[in-house]
């Protein structure tokens, strides 16, 4: 895959998981949850107490009206950028993204939010100059393998993913019923939570021998998008399914450079 | 001394938590890829809509459709809401003033009133627990006043 074809596919996917992510905030809109909880009403005083802004530019850029505006206008950009990667219009998707995540208090869905930004700004970087076409690339790639690699050392540190009671107990907990009664189901069966644990850990650790193993990636990439799509099977996290499909393809490219 | 350090000085606390409020805001930018690994504190969200009502759990459960790949919104928003549960979990280790001041409690206070209205409209007012679940000990870390449906 050529670099040309690696940017305009890492534009078009994350135009779709961006696009995705609008709809999603746009069927939200008429949801009283969603528009009297998260009403600037309640979110004025923090903002204007931690934002180096003027209390009127707060106002401004976070009031009710001014968030369905930037979320039409991201769906807008992010449909756009599907067809034609241009600097300016992943720029914009870049600021209204960090400004959606400020205005959920950080992050609206965690990760997946991050993985959003770090995409757009590989993006940006790729498509200010044609010279730093590879480095956009390669920094998003660095951010996926070190994703990979950082939840792997944190489960490998921590006994109980080793032992599978952390699987088990991320199960027994998760907020789709469905992985409630696979958890109930296998109760007096933790050695099959300890051997997805381990696989897990294995998956997530084994991202840094792509540095060393680059020729590895095809089925590593295909092991990822199962992983993910497990991920959202058992938790329900679909946005991440997404965003990380999104950045597939630059890593893909950038780890292909050292073959 | 300059009159800006002095000034500095005496505002440390007031200064030093704004800028880790404003970090947080922005920490969108700085991604920390941690993901499951906070094990084995759960955190019970209990309610009661009545003084003679026992108190009853929160049920975060959601069901998953054929479409939730492509859109899972109120999945999603719960997510969001549980996470605000966490934050406010976290706020009042560390928090000593007024709690109904801080956003979490208002928009924890705000979207389980809101979803219990919606499920029971003829409800006059809610109390709302929060335990925690620690070494299969469960115990209460906060009880909400009573709050009147006209009072939202």
């Amino acid at each position: 895959m050529n670099q040309d074809i690696t940017l305009r596919l890492t534009t078009a996917l994350i135009g779709f998981s961006i696009a995705l992510s609008c709809l999603e905030y746009i069927l939200l809109f008429r949801n009283r949850l969603f528009s009297k909880v998260w009403s600037y009403a309640h979110l004025e005083n923090e903002l204007i107490q931690s934002l180096p802004f003027p209390k009127k530019l707060t106002h401004f850029l976070f009031n009710d009206e001014s968030f369905k505006v930037l979320v039409t206008l991201q769906m807008v950009l992010a449909v756009t950028s599907m067809s034609n990667a241009h600097f300016l219009v992943v720029l914009t998707l870049l600021m209204i993204q960090i400004l959606i995540c400020i205005r959920f208090r950080g992050t609206f869905n965690g990760g997946s939010d991050f993985m959003t930004v770090v995409v757009l700004t590989g993006l940006c970087i790729s498509l200010a100059d044609p010279t730093l076409g590879r480095a956009g690339l390669i920094y998003i790639s660095v951010h996926v393998i070190y994703s990979y690699y950082k939840a792997g050392l944190v489960k490998i540190k921590n006994t109980e993913w080793i032992k599978g009671d952390a699987l088990y107990w991320f199960f027994a907990n998760s907020p789709i019923h469905f992985t409630q009664q696979i958890a109930h189901f296998l109760k007096d069966r933790k050695f099959i939570f300890q051997f997805i644990s381990v696989l897990v850990i294995f998956f997530e650790m084994g991202s840094l021998l792509l540095i060393f193993f680059p020729k590895g990636i095809l089925p590593y990439m295909c092991v990822a998008i199962v992983f993910h799509f497990s991920v959202y099977i058992t938790f329900g996290l679909n946005r991440f399914f997404w965003v990380w499909l999104a950045a597939w393809p630059a890593t893909f490219f950038a780890v292909s450079l050292l073959i | 001394m300059s009159p800006w350090l002095k000034f500095a000085i005496a505002q440390r606390d007031f200064i030093l938590s704004t800028f880790k409020n404003f970090l947080h805001l922005i920490r969108v930018i700085f991604p920390t890829w941690n993901f499951f690994d906070q094990v084995g504190d759960a955190v019970e969200l209990r309610f009661k809509l009545s003084e003679q009502m026992t108190w009853q759990t929160y049920n975060w459960e959601r069901a998953l459709k054929p479409w939730s790949l492509f859109s899972n919104a109120s999945h999603n928003l719960r997510l969001a809401h549980y996470n605000v549960l966490e934050h406010f979990v976290s706020d009042l280790q560390t928090f000593d003033k007024d709690v109904e001041t801080l956003t979490t409690y208002k928009l924890l206070r705000s979207f389980l009133v809101l979803d219990l209205l919606q499920r029971w409209p003829d409800t006059l007012k809610i109390q709302f627990q929060i335990r925690i679940l620690q070494n299969g000990q469960k115990s209460e870390l906060f009880s909400s006043p009573w709050i009147d449906k006209e009072s939202l």
